[in-house]
């Protein structure tokens, strides 16, 4: 069955994490597959090892790619915010414990990388420094910042979120599931699925199965008794009370 | 679509835009010919090992690089068309084929591969073939792991070669039909290897021991000393036509040629008829560098007037053949070929080059030769290989060295990278003075408008590798990268004052082990040095294929063009 949402500004925090998430895909993508052209790109060369891991660097950079590339999907399909804003959190802090790690081994790695991936992509190493530095710091400081603030913001805007939450209803004309935003309950508004005028009520819903065609079928309490079409089968029904 | 969808989908596509514009980037920046230049210099085959004429000048042996190793060829003088005899791949230093004489009217040319257990097919053979055309006629199984094994003609068509440790002597001989076939297995009839052997009748030969002659008949068995010196006894050879021994000897006074008849029926010792002092001069090549400028001093024939030759490029290997000097090398604004110097008309012809096609991408830069003096006094030649483009009135980066006198792709893999390459001749070199000299020449360089000692690069081959780290640590204001070909001995640190190394290595490389030059690779990394590492599968301490030169030529050029 269709689904609608009836947003409202409210929403700036879920929106925060939106836009913190999508950018962060976007970033780790962008990350994953820059470091897989560097591989490609120095196929021919003899990688060295990496200092600290002890890895190839060319192993190296092929995992830290699939990790990214990973962590970028995860961003776009995971359910949980929560999981998504940690993950990339955890993500961008290995990058930064990696480079506390070579300062305290007293390794320079980090200018052989930044100079050979200057090299590769033409790009003069402080702008690539900044660039990488940049996104690893925003990956970072917006996650934390975000978990943060989910944690420790003031109850009234805790009382807005609740306010803000979305709550889900079904149009008693043509059994469209609607979501809306709690503190619109009350509201009458077009159905956005038959343009039909209903009231926003609480989603006290009953359920009952189609006589025709044994279709599952949710209602408000109110809407007993409504003769309408079976959105399945579309057959006249009378919407009862379950047995 | 949904929302969220879209923008997942807006994500997606951000990210494939950053990193894509990125990799873009990296790509437009490349100069378009760059690979294609690179491919085409790199693959010019160089030539190895040597040039050996006929005895008339009409062919020659020649050894020049093929796709996976070293090629054996038999050029023909007239038309400068040339066959493979023979082909392996690269080992290095190291190679199978040994040259052992053409027959005197140079009919027949015989040469042997080294026996290798190592190899596929690294059985020990002697080839007979057409001393033409190259057209292989025949060839012998004969165990032979030295380049030292001996060769001696018994007649114009008969011969016998010294096999492992020179324990055995083959004998082979042409039969009636044309055909040749081995016609007996002697044991070591001397002591060891016999520096100076030679034929005297077709079943008997003659040598040198010490202060004495001795000769061996093959038929009877007999063997016996027919003469015992009272001086050193240097050199030997037959004469068949007179039957008597020129011997080369050597005393307080100095050397001298004794010509000795062996005893006859019934006598028991030999008679000197003849001491000539000083002994005739034999035909000599004599090159001196001439400040880079190769002056060749010829004398063909004994007593002659020595003829002159001034090449103004580089001149590798020679050899007299016939009325000819025949010699490879590269006149200073092309590529390597066979040359021909005629004597009598002192004319000089190029036989055959090594690029048979013209280059669609890269062009030859004119190398100019000039003098600059080191830190010890001492005058030393350089060349100087100019950008393609020309200078254009403003600064170039350059790759300075110190080389050898045959071409190389380097110095025009530069000049086709908009780079300048000066390169101090090696001629009186000094490992240790490696560092001086380079620096003196970037010195004297740094008076050249056009030529940029700010951005400089320095190759450094093999040995002089050794040397770098003090180039770099007394001249930190010098160098900016670094190119180390089969580099050794040396562990890179932060007191390094580069930013940019490339490594060219070869996995099989027993003076620069594989593990060594990792380590190097790591260390360097480590100290903040971005350093590329080109480790080449099959290739030894120096690469002996056009692949390999190939490989590393790009990558070269590559490295110039980034960080140019």
């Amino acid at each position: 069955m269709k689904n609608a949402t009836l947003s409202d500004h409210s929403q700036s925090n879920d929106a925060f994490s939106d836009l913190y998430l999508l950018s962060a895909s976007a970033l780790l993508l962008a990350f994953a597959l820059v470091l897989g052209w560097y591989n490609l790109a120095t196929l021919n060369l003899t990688p060295p090892h990496d200092p600290l891991t002890g890895l190839s660097v060319r192993v190296l950079f092929w995992i830290v790619a699939g990790l990214f590339l990973a962590a970028a999907a995860i961003c776009l399909v995971a359910r949980s915010h929560s999981i998504r804003i940690l993950l990339v959190v955890w993500l961008a802090a290995n990058f930064e414990g990696y480079q506390i790690g070579l300062l305290f081994t007293g390794s320079h790695a980090l200018r052989s990388y930044s100079g050979s991936f200057s090299s590769i992509y033409g790009l003069p190493r402080p702008v690539l420094e900044l660039l990488v530095q940049g996104g690893f710091l925003y990956l970072f400081t917006g996650g934390l910042w975000l978990r943060l603030w989910t944690r420790f913001k003031p109850r009234r805007l805790l009382n807005q979120k609740a306010a803000s939450e979305l709550l889900k209803t079904v149009c008693p004309a043509c059994g469209g599931h609607i979501e809306f935003a709690a503190q619109n309950l009350g509201q009458e508004i077009p159905c956005p699925h038959c343009q039909k005028t209903i009231t926003l009520h609480k989603p006290d819903l009953l359920k009952m199965a189609c006589f025709f065609c044994h279709g599952h079928i949710e209602f408000p309490t109110h809407a007993i008794g409504t003769k309408m079409a079976c959105p399945h089968c579309n057959m006249d029904i009378t919407l009862k009370e379950p047995a | 679509m949904e929302t969220q969808t879209k923008a997942n989908l807006l994500s997606v596509l951000s990210g494939i835009l950053l990193a894509g514009s990125l990799v873009l980037w990296s790509v437009v920046r490349q100069t378009p010919h760059l690979e294609k230049m690179a491919a085409e210099l790199g693959s010019i085959p160089h030539y190895l090992i040597g040039i050996y004429p006929n005895h008339s000048g009409s062919s020659f042996l020649y050894f020049e690089e093929t796709e996976h190793g070293l090629g054996a060829f038999l050029g023909a003088t007239a038309t400068g068309k040339s066959r493979l005899l023979y082909e392996e791949p690269e080992q290095g230093y190291h190679n199978r084929f040994r040259l052992l004489d053409w027959s005197a009217d140079d009919s027949v040319l015989i040469y042997a591969t080294m026996s290798n257990p190592g190899v596929p097919d690294g059985a020990g053979a002697i080839h007979v073939c057409n001393g033409v055309t190259g057209e292989a006629v025949t060839n012998f199984p004969a165990d032979a792991y030295a380049g030292d094994s001996q060769f001696a003609w018994l007649s114009p068509s008969s011969f016998i070669y010294s096999t492992y440790t020179h324990r055995s002597w083959l004998a082979y001989a042409q039969q009636p039909d044309g055909t040749w076939a081995q016609t007996q297995t002697l044991k070591r009839f001397g002591p060891g290897k016999l520096p100076q052997v030679a034929g005297t009748s077709p079943h008997s030969v003659a040598w040198l021991q010490g202060q004495t002659l001795w000769t061996y008949d093959f038929v009877t068995g007999e063997m016996g000393k027919i003469w015992e010196a009272t001086n050193k006894l240097t050199g030997l050879s037959y004469s068949a036509k007179t039957g008597n021994y020129q011997l080369t000897c050597q005393d307080d006074a100095g050397p001298f040629l004794v010509e000795f008849r062996p005893p006859r029926l019934g006598e028991e010792t030999g008679t000197m008829v003849n001491l000539v002092r000083p002994p005739p001069e034999k035909p000599s090549v004599i090159v001196d560098a001439n400040h880079g400028r190769p002056m060749v001093k010829i004398k063909a024939t004994p007593g002659a007037e020595a003829t002159t030759l001034v090449w103004d490029g580089m001149l590798q290997y020679y050899n007299l053949g016939g009325n000819s000097l025949f010699f490879t090398g590269n006149r200073s604004d092309g590529l390597p070929g066979v040359w021909q110097f005629d004597l009598p008309s002192q004319t000089v012809r190029q036989i055959s080059s090594a690029r048979k096609t013209p280059f669609q991408n890269a062009k030859t830069s004119h190398a100019t030769t000039g003098v600059f003096t080191n830190r010890d006094g001492r005058v030393m030649s350089y060349h100087l290989w100019p950008p393609v483009t020309g200078g254009q009135g403003r600064k170039h980066p350059i790759v300075i060295g110190e080389g050898i006198d045959d071409w190389q792709q380097y110095p025009e893999l530069a000049a086709n990278s908009g780079w300048f390459y000066a390169q101090a001749d090696l001629t009186g070199w000094n490992i240790s003075k490696f560092p001086d000299d380079v620096a003196c020449l970037c010195n004297w360089l740094s008076q050249n408008p056009e030529v940029d000692t700010n951005k400089v690069v320095f190759i450094a081959f093999c040995a002089q590798t050794v040397t770098v780290p003090r180039l770099v640590q007394d001249h930190p204001a010098l160098a900016r990268g670094l190119v180390l070909s089969y580099p050794f001995g040396i562990t890179p640190s932060t007191r390094w004052n580069v930013s940019h190394v490339l490594i060219l290595g070869g996995i099989g490389d027993s003076a620069s082990p594989t593990e060594e030059v990792l380590n190097m690779h790591d260390a360097a990394w480590n100290a903040g040095i971005d350093t590329s590492l080109l480790m080449l599968d099959g290739v030894q301490h120096i690469s002996r294929s056009a692949g390999a030169e190939r490989e590393q030529g790009r990558q070269f050029a590559r490295f110039l063009s980034q960080n140019k």
